[in-house]
């Protein structure tokens, strides 16, 4: 299984006035491409940081990651933007819409920004997508007109809308009901069997980490143990 | 930027704009304030700009003014501060204006001299004794019936004229601190008031007359001196360049005569008969300016000064006269019993309500028996001035007419100089003409002078070397034509060509052919007068304007503060919006950054949002401003008083909307919008897209 993500000895620190915060001590990982994966741990263990170096959003204080084989620690502000753009999707606890965008245009948006064109190819590859996650319907409508679960849904399709081999989901069911919640969870295993996409998503919930193939556990910034939901003492979903 | 990124910018700062609905209407209005000042700023003040240029081009400076630059004193046509400047004589002018000529922009250059002088026609008592000797000279020993009614009639006017001058005299003197200086003066003038000096006056006219001239006479004399400024100019050439000049009494000066023309605001206002003037000039507030006797303090000051006044009117009546208009007002104002002087003051008692028919009563009854003017087209006019070296120089010219300039008739500025033939103004200057030249030729024959000059004077005076006979030039040596001061001259009345072409000339206005290309041509004849030796100063005519031709500059800078102070204000207004708009956008613009948008596409997306606020409120704001101007334009904006009639160089400002005021206000707004989008945009660009998450763990 080719590696998409190899982490090492990864080292994150944070400055909270004169006291240092490690965040991140010397982790290193390798995930393949297509696996479907939960960081777990409880609050502060570091999952956010570890999901933000990987995300190229955040600059480690040590150690190196390397997403489809580019040394993400060496690249330029400029290059990491566009590393983001074109490999990898995000989905947000919080959804983070753009409010004054319709659903159609949140989910464009990226498209736009890689210069997709025409507009008829993007807006082919929009409403396929928007199918997929079943909001077709509200593809004209603004992001404060649906529910939590319908906005997580227009948030997973505007990370897929680009094809990135990878996709990072900080805690997507946390501000969800259990039943939202797994419809999500389904939709995103659901993708990553159809397309290959290779998933990493945060939890603290063991119902969500239920659905993983693996488990990765932190504990006080430092990498526990992979696990098998089952190994983790966990009854695979469904 | 791909265009579909543009457009999807456009949106979303239409959207954004749109959310923050109370917001952006604030932070527009302040846009549209300034747009919409500048615009209507700027072409009213271009408009008053393009008028009162026209006002001092048309008039009297002409685009550009040339003079010797070797003078002491700037160039100010209006007069400056310290009276009218001192300037040399332009060396050879003929040959300076041919030169000029020879410029393709030049159309004409107008030789002139400004000065100021004081000017007398002779005095009313004067006048009226003037026509009592000539009827007790015509009279001789054996005076006809119809003589001696009139010689009675004439002495009659005199003896009213001293008698009102005692009183005037004798009221003047309890204000007055110079009692000795007057004592004798109403001592003269009261011998002649008594009815004893009458009774006597025919045992010998001819020496009664003699001391009503000399000891009566100039004490009414200082009411008569008055103040002339005066443009001293090639009169035909300055007709033909000065096209709005039209003459509204008499005629024009015929050519190569000498002669004087009123500017025709300075006749009405200091030498009609005051009355007159107060009456004409309570009409005119009426009409023109809204105003009324009854509200306007200014107004109802005139109409008691009328009625005090009436002496004014009285010393000009002889009997026949009086009697004439008496019987007119008894008649018109129906008040059989009343005398003269109680008509005259029930007439000049005016209210708004009877102030049309009391007009009309006083030019139909009053006016024809009376000189309305001190001084009449036609009349010899004495002007008095001091020459640049000092001496007092008297010059008697014709009056031929009155003139104005057409838009200016209101406008004391542009009505304030008089003109005059540069013959008799290089006389008043103390210029050598061709006939002091002559005369001064004449004296020297006779008085047996020799110019003597510096190098050879030891030799000259005594003797010793060969005795040198000036002709042809004159020298250092001034004779003043008459060693008791003042010379009153009948000066010819014609002068040649030649005359012309040898007068002194202080300044010169140049007409333009395109008036555009000023500064061009400004560089033109300074580069034509370096060349060729002229010894030329050029100047604009802002600047020969003087204090005049700052006061745009004046306006221009304090509308350019005030919308400095607008526009500053909407900076850190709008700056501050931006900023706060980019603050509570932090999320959304992490989260833009995590999808992969670069930092130019987050700071072009703040100035967009910027730019379409300037687009559309900026754009209504010079749209509303220009419709005002129009508006403006299409009713026009009156003048109300003569300074006004200057600034807007006729009775109207008619402002048009000028695509330059747009322009500029286009441009302040997008720089405006640009300066304060700009901090927030550079701050937004530094959202980390880890911003994004900063609600999560």
């Amino acid at each position: 299984m080719a590696s998409i993500v190899s982490v090492r000895d990864l080292t994150k620190e944070y400055r909270l006035g004169n006291v240092i915060v490690p965040a991140l001590k010397r982790v290193s990982l390798d995930f393949g491409v297509g696996e479907f994966l939960a960081v777990a741990g409880p609050s502060g263990s570091g999952k956010t940081t570890l999901l933000n170096m990987i995300g190229c959003v955040d600059t480690p204080t040590g150690g190196t990651v390397e997403v489809d084989g580019e040394q993400t620690t060496l690249l330029p502000e400029r290059a990491l933007t566009d590393l983001r753009l074109h490999k990898i999707g995000f989905i947000f606890q919080s959804f983070n819409l753009i409010t004054v965008l319709t659903v159609f245009q949140n989910v464009e948006l990226p498209l736009l920004l890689q210069r997709v064109g025409p507009a008829a190819e993007r807006r082919r590859r929009v409403l396929d997508l928007l199918e997929r996650v079943g909001i077709a319907p509200y593809a004209d409508q603004r992001p404060n007109e649906l529910s939590g679960g319908q906005r997580q849904r227009v948030a997973i399709a505007r990370a897929l809308v680009t094809g990135p081999k990878l996709v990072l989901a900080d805690e997507p069911t946390a501000n969800l009901d259990s039943v939202n919640g797994q419809m999500i969870l389904d939709l995103m295993k659901h993708l990553n069997r159809e397309k290959g996409t290779t998933f990493l998503f945060s939890t603290h919930d063991a119902r969500v980490m239920a659905n993983a193939e693996a488990i990765i556990r932190l504990a006080d910034g430092a990498v526990v143990d992979r696990v098998s939901p089952a190994e983790a003492g966990i009854a695979p979903a469904r | 930027m791909n265009p579909d990124t543009f457009v999807l910018l456009v949106r979303m700062a239409f959207r954004n704009l749109f959310a923050a609905r109370l917001k952006t209407l604030i932070v527009g209005s302040i846009v549209f304030a300034g747009a919409f000042l500048v615009v209507l700023g700027l072409s009213l003040l271009e408009s008053v700009n393009d008028g009162m240029s026209r006002s001092i081009v048309d008039s009297l400076a002409g685009h550009i003014q040339v003079h010797a630059a070797a003078s002491k004193d700037k160039l100010e046509i209006f007069g400056g501060m310290g009276g009218f400047p001192d300037l040399a004589p332009i060396p050879r002018f003929p040959l300076v204006r041919d030169r000029l000529l020879t410029l393709p922009n030049v159309k004409a250059v107008v030789p002139m001299g400004i000065n100021g002088a004081v000017a007398t026609s002779g005095n009313v008592v004067d006048n009226a004794l003037e026509k009592l000797r000539d009827s007790v000279r015509r009279a001789g020993k054996r005076p006809t019936k119809a003589l001696r009614a009139e010689i009675g009639a004439r002495k009659a006017l005199v003896r009213r004229m001293v008698e009102l001058l005692e009183q005037d005299l004798l009221s003047a003197a309890s204000i007055s601190s110079e009692k000795a200086e007057n004592a004798v003066t109403i001592a003269n003038v009261h011998r002649a008031a008594q009815p004893a000096y009458w009774a006597r006056f025919d045992d010998d006219p001819l020496a009664s007359l003699e001391y009503l001239e000399n000891k009566v006479a100039p004490a009414a004399a200082e009411a008569d001196m008055l103040f002339v400024s005066y443009i001293g100019t090639d009169l035909d050439a300055f007709r033909k360049s000065f096209d709005r000049l039209e003459i509204t009494d008499g005629t024009f000066v015929p050519p190569g005569k000498r002669g004087f023309l009123f500017a025709k605001f300075n006749y009405e206002e200091m030498f009609k008969v005051k009355i007159a003037r107060r009456l004409d000039r309570i009409k005119e507030a009426k009409e023109i300016g809204g105003r009324t006797i009854a509200r306007d303090p200014e107004l109802k000051r005139w109409a008691g000064e009328n009625v005090a006044q009436t002496h004014e009117i009285l010393y000009q009546l002889d009997q026949l006269g009086a009697e004439a208009v008496e019987r007119a007002l008894q008649r018109d104002l129906k008040l059989p019993g009343l005398k003269l002087d109680a008509l005259l003051a029930k007439l000049l008692d005016i209210n708004d309500t009877n102030f049309a028919e009391r007009y009309r009563l006083f030019y139909a009854d009053v006016a024809p028996s009376i000189d309305l003017y001190k001084v009449r087209i036609g009349d010899d006019l004495t002007i008095k001035a001091v020459t640049r070296s000092g001496y007092p120089q008297s010059v008697v010219v014709k009056v031929y007419g009155a003139f104005q300039f057409r838009g200016l008739e209101k406008s004391a500025l542009a009505g304030s100089m008089c003109l005059i033939d540069l013959v008799s103004f290089n006389e008043l200057s103390g210029f050598p003409t061709t006939e002091s030249t002559a005369e001064i030729a004449g004296m020297r024959k006779a008085a047996g002078a020799k110019a003597v000059s510096r190098e050879t004077a030891e030799a000259d005076l005594f003797g010793g070397g060969t005795t040198t006979v000036q002709t042809g030039h004159t020298g250092d040596v001034r004779i003043p034509d008459r060693l008791s001061g003042a010379s009153s001259r009948r000066a010819g009345s014609a002068f040649t060509p030649a005359d012309l072409d040898r007068a002194s000339v202080l300044n010169a206005a140049v007409i333009l052919k395109d008036p555009r290309r000023m500064s061009r041509t400004m560089r033109e004849i300074e580069a034509l007068s370096k060349k060729e030796g002229l010894g030329l100063k050029v100047i604009s005519w802002q600047t020969a304007a003087g204090l005049l031709g700052q006061l745009v500059l004046l306006m221009r800078l304090v509308l350019f503060v005030a919308v400095g102070i607008i526009f500053l204000v909407a900076l850190v207004v709008l700056s501050n919006a931006f900023v706060m708009a980019t603050l509570e956008r932090v999320r959304d613009i992490g989260t833009l950054r995590a999808v992969g948008a670069r930092r130019g596409f987050i700071f072009a997306m703040i100035v967009v949002e910027a730019a379409v606020v300037g687009i559309i409120f900026g754009g209504a704001g010079a749209v509303a401003g220009g419709a005002v101007v129009e508006l403006i334009g299409w009713i026009g904006i009156p003048a109300k008083s003569d300074v006004m009639f200057f600034f807007f160089s006729g009775p109207r400002l008619k402002p048009f909307l000028r695509i330059s005021s747009v322009v500029i206000a286009a441009i302040l707004v997008l720089i405006v919008n640009a300066l304060s989008a700009g901090y927030p945009a550079w701050l937004a660009a530094r959202i980390t897209p880890r911003q994004a998450m900063a609600t999560d763990e």
